[in-house]
């Protein structure tokens, strides 16, 4: 074990040991069962994926795992097609039908992400103890309805104190067995991340819009054409490289940004967490996935997300209290609680991607 | 058979050593302070994907962790445990036959499938929905686009005979009608409103030159509406997007982006395979009656050259969605 010892804390690294060539056979089974039985598989190939990555990121010298029920997210996912063939379908009985559809769903939402937060966090476990979120569905509903309405009435100027609401939200709730884990983010953290985002945002688009400028003379003509060809459609497309990269880049700065903050400031029992992903290098990673997979029509996907874990993985580390064993066997089951029941009959992820 | 192993009581994180010895059909576990045995009635046995641990699954969320292949592999004889799947994610053979199943087997569902599925359950939707679809969009558009058209009667009244003599020829279709608006934001352009509704615009009236190129943007336009078409492309873009987004919906959410491209192109095609139809129907009716077989592709040309540039106006649609003016004639139906 390559533990280093600092002031009574061990950092324990989260090691991946997954392989693209083990992983690409996994992908292409999961791929092929599921266009065979017409998506039904789709249900099985989720738990496949997930226990495949579950089962190959391990904290000092012990395991995750994955024990989602395959049933549980069929059912999840045949409610949400049924969810989205209303909104589609609404759409052709009255034109803006799907307003309400969709109104509707922002105000279950809150609802929505606790369930599927509860089965994540239940089906996810570490050395035979399951991790855990708490059914508080109506500090949910207020947290949420709170964060949009301040995004809303700001015009986005808030959205740094409504991430900081929903974090805040998601990460206390969470924990492992009995032990919760406990937000020690501030609102000035998630404010200034937000900032530096908006001040890279401009910075981006001018240097995006200044170097699609630069583009232009380099293309064929478009305005001496006189018909609209693929070729004047495809140098638009080309014109907007530059911005699709810039936002990819922001983008991932402040997703970047957020999480290493959000892991650095919370704490689990006595232990911490060191996340030190790099915006610069998550970025190259982000692109040069994307390349990937469209270069290759899908075929380097598996490569692309075993690379993504591994860096991710290889970034976190626990800062272990000196007693970590002894942390263990005390970290009992949340034991079977009330809820647990009634959770039971709602056991579906619901996939939507919030 | 024997092996260690590493057991989780499911209360609390620690682990104890444990030690399992396989006797036919049931595994008997030695702790330090107790021992007891495990079938497959209770539990069940957990193979490995990759270079995981085994696992056996206990009630009550005890589990025993080994990584001892052999003992493993005895065991999911015992329990009688199906490994199917797992063989095949080992192979790279059945790897590369899947890759062939994966290819051969969306391209079927997505060029096959999907099309036919569409176009029955469209067939078997009451038409009194398009209808009512079809007051309620056009309304929308009036509000939102369009201008009352400012042409005359006379201006008109070649069109109307020529659509009038369109529907005399089906009369099931005899309560399509046609509508004339102004649009400045789309320019020239027609189309037709799902339950009956063929819309030109009066932009699209000042292109036409000749009987040949009016009826043919008007029998391609009652070619969209019998044929269902904008019920069935709602149903296969929806259908087709549900598709794709289960065969890549791993991808983390800014990776998938590059799932929107296959499913962009897939919507594409269906809607020019729309037009070919529609064009085939215009074809046939204007061959009955001796038109200019080129009079759609000489229109479309001067509709191209008409609008300024892609993306600013419908034109930037209607050329990716629509195949090129130039092909529009009878070898590309057929």
């Amino acid at each position: 074990m390559n533990a280093i010892v600092i002031e009574k804390k061990t950092y324990e690294p989260v090691e991946f040991s997954g392989t693209t060539g083990q992983y690409f056979r996994i992908w292409i089974v999961n791929l092929a069962l599921t266009v065979l039985t017409l998506g039904v598989y789709s249900a099985w190939a989720k738990v496949r994926k997930e226990r495949y990555f579950y089962t190959h990121t391990s904290i000092a010298g012990s395991e995750f795992d994955y024990h989602a029920n395959p049933l549980s997210i069929l059912i999840g996912r045949v409610i949400a097609v049924i969810l989205l063939g209303a909104y589609f379908g609404s759409g052709y009985i009255h034109p803006l039908a799907p307003f309400p559809v969709l109104i509707l769903t922002f105000l279950v939402s809150p609802w929505l992400v606790v369930r599927s937060r509860i089965f994540r966090m239940r089906v996810s476990s570490y050395r035979g103890i399951r991790f855990t979120f708490k059914p508080a569905y109506a500090e949910a509903f207020k947290v949420y309805y709170l964060a949009a309405l301040v995004t809303v009435v700001s015009f986005g100027l808030a959205t740094g104190t409504a991430n900081y609401m929903r974090n805040k939200f998601a990460v206390a709730h969470s924990g492992f067995g009995q032990t919760g884990f406990k937000f020690g983010g501030r609102h000035s953290g998630f404010v200034a991340i937000f900032w530096k985002f908006v001040g890279l945002s401009i910075l981006m688009g001018v240097v995006a819009v200044s170097s699609s400028a630069l583009l232009l003379p380099l293309l064929p003509s478009a305005n001496g054409a006189d018909e609209v060809s693929i070729g004047v459609q495809a140098s638009f497309l080309v014109m907007q490289i530059p911005l699709l990269v810039g936002y990819l880049a922001v983008g991932v700065y402040y997703q970047v940004r957020l999480r290493n903050y959000i892991w650095n400031t919370s704490t689990l029992g006595e232990n911490s967490f060191l996340s030190t992903l790099s915006a610069q290098e998550m970025f190259v990673i982000y692109l040069t996935n994307i390349l990937a997979i469209i270069f290759s029509l899908g075929l380097l996907t598996p490569w692309a997300q075993i690379r993504l874990a591994r860096y991710r993985a290889e970034h976190l580390e626990i800062a272990l209290s000196d007693d970590w064993e002894s942390y263990l066997a005390a970290s009992g089951a949340e034991g079977s609680a009330l809820g647990d029941e009634v959770g039971q009959a709602f056991d579906v992820d619901i996939d939507i991607g919030f | 058979m024997r092996t260690t192993a590493t057991y989780f009581d499911g209360k609390s994180a620690q682990a104890h050593d444990a030690t399992l010895e396989l006797f036919g059909p049931t595994v008997q576990v030695t702790l330090s302070d107790r021992a007891f045995s495990v079938n497959n009635e209770t539990s069940r046995v957990v193979e490995p994907l990759g270079n995981g641990d085994w696992a056996i699954e206990l009630p009550d969320r005890q589990q025993i962790r080994f990584t001892n292949k052999e003992f493993g592999n005895a065991l999911c004889v015992e329990f009688r445990e199906s490994r199917f799947v797992g063989r095949m994610e080992r192979s790279w053979r059945w790897a590369l036959l899947a890759l062939i199943v994966a290819i051969a087997g969306s391209w079927a569902i997505l060029t096959f499938g999907v099309p036919v599925a569409a176009r029955h359950i469209a067939f078997a939707v009451p038409p009194e929905l398009d209808k009512k679809l079809g007051r309620e969009s056009i309304d929308l558009l009036d509000r939102i686009m369009f201008e009352e058209s400012e042409l005359s009667d006379d201006q008109t009244a070649p069109i109307r005979a020529a659509f009038a003599n369109i529907l005399a020829e089906h009369p099931e279709s005899a309560d399509y009608q046609l509508v004339f608006r102004s649009a400045d934001a789309i320019g020239a352009n027609a189309f037709a409103v799902p339950g009956g509704l063929v819309v030109v615009t009066d932009q699209m009236v000042g292109l036409f030159e000749n009987d040949a190129e009016i009826a043919s943007v008007l029998a391609h336009e009652v070619g969209h509406l019998r044929y269902r078409h904008s019920l069935r492309i709602l149903l296969q873009n929806s259908v087709s997007a549900v598709f794709i987004a289960g065969l890549t919906g791993d991808l983390s959410n800014i990776t998938a982006l590059s799932a929107t491209v296959p499913t962009v192109l897939m919507q594409a095609k269906y809607s020019r395979d729309f037009e070919h139809e529609a064009d085939g129907f215009a074809f046939d009716y204007m061959e009955a009656h001796g038109m200019d077989m080129n009079a759609l592709s000489n229109l479309l040309q001067r509709v191209d050259a008409g609008a300024d540039r892609p993306g600013s106006s419908g034109i930037g649609d209607w050329l990716s969605s629509h195949p090129q003016s130039t092909e529009r004639n009878r070898d590309t139906t057929e």
